[in-house]
């Protein structure tokens, strides 16, 4: 096969470019490893500080029956030094036992003993959940000293849940950013700089059709960026246990859909600019926006809903989301045809526009 | 040369650029085996009437034949047998030119040997290094060792050695010489009388889209004296470039 040549060069050419595994795998690898460091997800977790003046068997006691609150992160101190910390902001919550709590305190007395509770009041989301396990905790504890039965038995079954993370969110979006830079910055400062440096001058005047070394040029990036989307989603799992539940091929079916999006839209990028800087700037100018509100990093149920609608149409939202769907909620093709269907319309309407701009010289 | 044989004929050739005539009905003939220079100054309309030889351009008027086919509707087949240096002599990056030439080659689907080539061009020592970092000669040669790999029958030099140091241009010349007494024809393009005089054994002197004057060096020498011209300063037996070169010795500097 005569192709087998021109594919072997074009692989040699992008393995040993640096610059492209730097964009293809190492800024990639770096995003997924700030914000898996960054773990938005112990956001859920109450910091609660006690600071113990009793000192007894009970007081000690109750403290143990806090720290088996899993959401609770407890740390233990005088008072002073907790005050300090809550004030600071390091912590949302500080209970303060008080010296009176002894055994005889609690079965004598009638009226309920006060117990301090300082609340931070920026952090009101933690300190409704902290309050209402402390509650709970405080409750049981009592009921227990005094020996009364409890009315209810709360039946606890474990479900096999699918529990989503913030890296089970990012990575299909990580993998949708990299296809689309592939496709625009990629191909089009590719074809620019060939352009621009008269390689596909020098390659017309030879028997071979430019087009089929365009052709191997885009089909080996695009085999080694599903390798490095491949390497990507193993570290994910491997490093930041990320979950994925859904089928390979579908996964597969779906990037490749978004390929043809973002590489026409290289292409038509490629038939406007006529240097490589210029080509650049327009191609992040496509990107940069894409990449911050097509819900890759971030939910897009946070923005204010007018930019939400502005960008439902964008195609890296459809393409992120289709991703998620089908990596981590195991959607089936059908599922996400309401992804699938303007994408496609996409693809459709980038190759129009790059037939209409693209040229060889 | 053989006189009797063309391998390029061009009869009455047009090409008009936004209606700006780049070429103004030209006709010539390249013999086999000859070394033909094309001259003029800048917008004669030498590139255009290279690219349109070289099937890179579509002619508006005129018939072009080239080793026998005609451009308009055998264009592969003539690929096949010419070999084009362009002025810009960028390759790809990241592969050695060992590798670049076997690439050139399968767009031919031929199998060569790399170093066989490199070796005309005396660049064998450099087969595993990547073509940008070569020097301004050193890239002009691989330029032409990548229009060898399909053994042309004609090969088209645009401006071989614009930018070249006196050094690496002698040294170019003997390269060009070289492949020519090969057998292969060729066809260059310069704005350095001193090349023509050098290496052409015809040239065609063009202005404004059209042939002015098309004859051997030698000729057009002697038409120009025996019409009464004559230099203002008295000619010496050297130049300022033999100067150079004796001062600074023909050794390559790369």
């Amino acid at each position: 096969m005569f192709l087998r040549p021109i594919f072997a060069g074009s692989f040699k050419m992008f393995l040993r470019d640096r610059h492209a595994w730097m964009w293809g795998l190492f800024i990639p690898t770096f995003i997924m490893g700030i914000f898996g460091l960054m773990n938005f997800d112990r956001m859920e977790t109450v910091k609660l500080g006690i600071a113990d003046r009793a000192n007894n068997e009970i007081s000690i006691q109750l403290v143990e029956s806090l720290k088996k609150v899993e959401a609770l992160e407890i740390e233990e101190s005088d008072f002073e030094t907790l005050n300090a910390k809550i004030q600071k902001g390091d912590l949302d919550l500080l209970l303060v036992i008080p010296p009176e709590i002894n055994l005889a305190a609690i079965t004598q007395n009638i009226h309920p003993i006060p117990i301090d509770l300082l609340y931070n009041q920026g952090h009101s989301q933690q300190v409704g959940t902290g309050v209402l396990l402390i509650n709970q905790v405080l409750t049981q504890f009592g009921m227990q000293i005094k020996q009364v039965p409890p009315v209810f038995a709360l039946n606890q079954k474990s479900v096999d849940s699918r529990n989503l993370s913030y890296m089970d969110f990012i990575v299909p979006g990580i993998v949708g950013m990299m296809i689309m830079q592939l496709g625009i910055i990629g191909v089009a400062v590719i074809i620019v700089r060939f352009r621009d440096k008269g390689i596909l001058r020098r390659l017309r005047v030879t028997p071979l059709n430019p087009a089929v070394f365009l052709f191997s040029m885009v089909a080996t990036r695009l085999l080694l960026l599903l390798a490095q989307a491949g390497l990507i989603i193993l570290m994910g799992v491997l490093l930041f246990d990320l979950h994925i539940y859904g089928n390979l091929f579908y996964t597969f079916i779906v990037a490749l859909l978004g390929s043809l999006v973002f590489l026409s839209l290289g292409f038509a990028v490629s038939g406007i600019a006529s240097t490589i800087n210029t080509a650049m700037s327009m191609a992040q100018l496509i990107q940069m926006p894409m990449m911050f509100l097509s819900g890759t990093f971030f939910p897009r149920d946070m923005f204010p809903s007018w930019l939400q609608r502005l960008t439902d149409y964008l195609p890296l939202t459809y393409l992120a989301h289709a991703l998620r769907q089908i990596m981590i909620e195991n959607a089936s093709l059908v599922d996400i045809k309401s992804d699938l269907i303007p994408l496609t319309l996409w693809a459709i309407g980038g190759f129009i526009l790059a037939a209409l701009v693209f040229r060889w010289e | 040369m053989n006189k009797h044989l063309s391998v390029i004929e061009v009869k009455n050739l047009h090409k008009s650029y936004n209606h700006i005539k780049a070429v103004n009905g030209i006709s010539f003939k390249v013999f086999q085996g000859e070394v033909f220079g094309i001259l003029g100054p800048n917008g004669a309309g030498k590139t255009t009437t290279l690219e349109i030889i070289e099937t890179l351009r579509r002619p508006d008027k005129g018939e072009i034949m080239v080793a026998g086919l005609n451009v308009q509707n055998h264009s592969h087949e003539i690929k096949e047998k010419i070999g084009v240096q362009l002025q810009s002599s960028y390759f790809f990056d990241f592969l050695s030119l060992r590798e670049l030439l076997n690439l050139f080659a399968s767009f031919y689907k031929k199998k060569i040997d790399p170093l066989e080539i490199l070796a005309k061009v005396e660049l064998t020592d450099k087969a595993d290094s990547w073509a940008k970092h070569l020097s301004g000669g050193q890239k002009q040669r691989f330029s032409i060792a990548a229009a060898l790999v399909n053994k042309p029958k004609i090969l088209f030099l645009d401006e071989p050695t614009t930018g070249l140091d006196p050094q690496a241009r002698h040294h170019l010349w003997e390269v060009i010489r070289r492949q020519n007494q090969e057998g292969i024809t060729i066809v260059l393009t310069t704005h350095y009388m001193e090349e023509a005089e050098e290496l052409c054994h015809r040239v065609a002197i063009m202005d404004q889209g059209k042939i002015i004057a098309i004859d051997t060096p030698n000729n057009l020498i002697k038409n120009l004296l025996q019409n009464g011209f004559k230099k203002e300063k008295i000619v010496q037996q050297a130049n300022l470039e033999d100067v150079f070169l004796h001062l600074t010795g023909r050794q390559l500097r790369e």
